[in-house]
């Protein structure tokens, strides 16, 4: 007479590897997106910092020649 | 004692009751027969719940994280084309180019397998020796290196992150980044130490690395220089397994621009060598430049100048080694001078093509090679005679005006024309092709008649050459 706790875990087990093939699988594919959503997303951050440092070099130069004025 | 339970496939687990009765003492088997039985139940409990959890996420990931992040994915895209016009403003203007490429270090258990690139970068850390593999897992250009030893991306995280926490304090956005970045800087308080600084894996990072790390080592003051330039050079940005590498390169040392300069460099000899050879072929005849010369050498010395135009067109026609050539390249030259010349109105009244190309050729002096051309078409040798012409009477032509001694000239001709032989007639009205000019001044009936005289015996004319400094 078999274990019938054994079958059951066994078919649990079974069924949890399926489900972690599946998860993985999806796992990489949403890596896959974000990788290439980051790439792009990368070039946004360049501009970014590139902005920023001109903000930054924009403002000093005004102040340093007491050129800048109050917004308007 | 129980029987031993295997969760191998093949051997088979009894039950924990039958085991049970052959047992002396029931209630200590029925005790951990309870147990056991709650153990079990206990151990299924928790497989079902773990096979929810992964169902659960799997589905999570399934219907909203990847249909959130291609979403995302797609805005983002939408985002750098407008963002792409003041990325390229601004890398022109600081005349540097941007160049961000992916080198990550992913997961090593997977690629064991693969072998060691010896061109690759080899990294020694910790006295373990890396090969880092480059595979295009996802298809595209980037090189991701693969660790095949037990050092895993943590190190290369670390000294990613390094860069990243020294160069760039946007990196931290993502929330990846925000979970490694606490972890990483305790890796590299330990494996930094070890470092070897001829690390040639991803040559930038190590550099920046001990840059960091090392900043009050030997090798930052021996070589300061060096290592600012290379940290300027490269920021390394990670993102999760990937890792950026921004490589910030002014234009003129990049190697993007020398093909540029190459390319644009081969593209003039090419250039050169196509005007050459047409030169040889085509332009090699002095209709632009030596024809000119030729006439003013002509003009003062007749007999040179007589040699020097035809000559000279003749020997670049062998040149060309076909005379085909020649008047394939000539013709288009001779029609347009034709046309041209032929809108004053004056060569219209001479209906005979050799004479409206003799006028041409008087009415420019310069243009020697339309005489040529005309020459050409007819198989006659009008180059001849009009060389002639202009050696026949070359010192008074040239000291007056040209309608002036056309005229002259043209009266004669048609003095002699309406008494003599039209031989003769054709033979001075060609010697003086700047005659026909006048013509239209002249007297219209004798002109027409010489235009049909000419229209006639165009050869008669050329045989009955009278002028001596023909060769003929």
């Amino acid at each position: 007479m078999e274990n019938p706790h054994e079958q059951v875990q066994n078919a649990l087990l079974a069924r949890i590897i399926n489900n972690v093939e599946r998860l993985n699988e999806s796992v990489v594919i949403l890596n896959n997106s974000l990788r290439e959503a980051n790439k792009d997303n990368l070039q946004m951050e360049l501009v970014a910092q590139m902005w920023e440092n001109y903000q930054a070099n924009a403002e000093f130069n005004l102040q340093a020649t007491g050129n800048k004025q109050k917004p308007l | 004692m129980p029987p031993k339970y295997s969760l191998s496939g093949n051997s088979r687990r009894k039950s924990v009751f039958q085991s049970a009765i052959n047992n002396s003492s029931l209630s200590e088997t029925s005790a951990q027969a309870v147990e056991l039985e709650r153990l079990e139940q206990e151990i299924t409990l928790t497989l079902q719940d773990i096979d929810k959890s992964f169902a659960q996420s799997h589905k999570i990931i399934n219907d909203k994280l990847i249909p959130i992040v291609k979403k995302y994915h797609s805005n983002s895209r939408k985002v750098w084309n407008g963002v792409n016009f003041w990325k390229t403003m601004l890398e022109t203007s600081a005349n540097v180019e941007l160049r961000g490429y992916e080198e990550a270090a992913q997961e090593v258990s997977q690629r064991r397998d693969i072998s060691d690139d010896s061109g690759d970068i080899s990294m020694k850390d910790s006295n373990e020796q890396m090969s880092p593999v480059k595979v295009d897992t996802l298809g595209t250009n980037h090189d991701i290196i693969l660790e095949s030893t037990n050092h895993t991306q943590e190190q290369f995280q670390k000294r990613y992150t390094d860069n990243l926490n020294r160069s760039v304090s946007t990196d931290m956005s993502t929330p990846e980044k925000i979970a490694e970045n606490p972890i990483m800087p305790q890796e590299t308080r330990n494996n930094n130490v070890g470092f070897d600084t001829t690390d040639s894996i991803l040559p930038p990072v190590p550099t920046a690395n001990i840059s960091n790390t090392n900043n009050g080592s030997d090798l930052n003051e021996t070589t300061p220089s060096l290592r600012d330039k290379e940290s300027r050079n490269y920021i390394m940005h990670q993102n999760g397994d990937s890792v950026y590498k921004v490589e910030v390169s002014p234009r003129k040392t990049t190697g993007v621009n020398e093909p540029i300069v190459s390319s644009m460099t081969p593209k003039k000899p090419a250039s050169k060598k196509r005007k050459s050879i047409i030169a040889q072929k085509f332009d090699s005849s002095p209709f632009d430049i030596e024809t000119p010369q030729l006439r003013s050498e002509v003009q003062f010395s007749p007999a040179k100048k007589y040699e020097s135009p035809v000559r000279k067109t003749r020997q670049s026609l062998p040149m060309g080694n076909d005379e085909t050539t020649q008047r394939f390249p000539l013709t288009p030259r001779y029609g347009g001078g034709g046309n041209l010349l032929r809108t004053p109105g004056q060569v219209a009244q001479a209906a005979n093509t050799y004479s409206q190309n003799f006028e041409t050729s008087i009415q420019r002096g310069t243009t020697a090679p339309t005489l040529d051309d005309s020459e050409d078409a007819p198989n006659i040798s009008p180059p001849v005679t009009l060389n002639f012409a202009t050696a026949g009477n070359p010192q008074a032509l040239k000291h007056t005006t040209a309608r002036e001694a056309a005229q002259s000239i043209v009266k004669d001709i048609l003095n002699n024309v309406s008494g003599i032989n039209d031989s003769t007639h054709d033979q001075s009205f060609h010697d003086a092709p700047s005659h026909i000019l006048p013509e239209p001044t002249s007297t219209q009936d004798k002109l027409e008649d010489f235009d049909e005289y000419l229209d006639k015996a165009p050869k008669d004319r050329a045989k009955n050459l009278d002028w001596s400094d023909d060769d003929n």
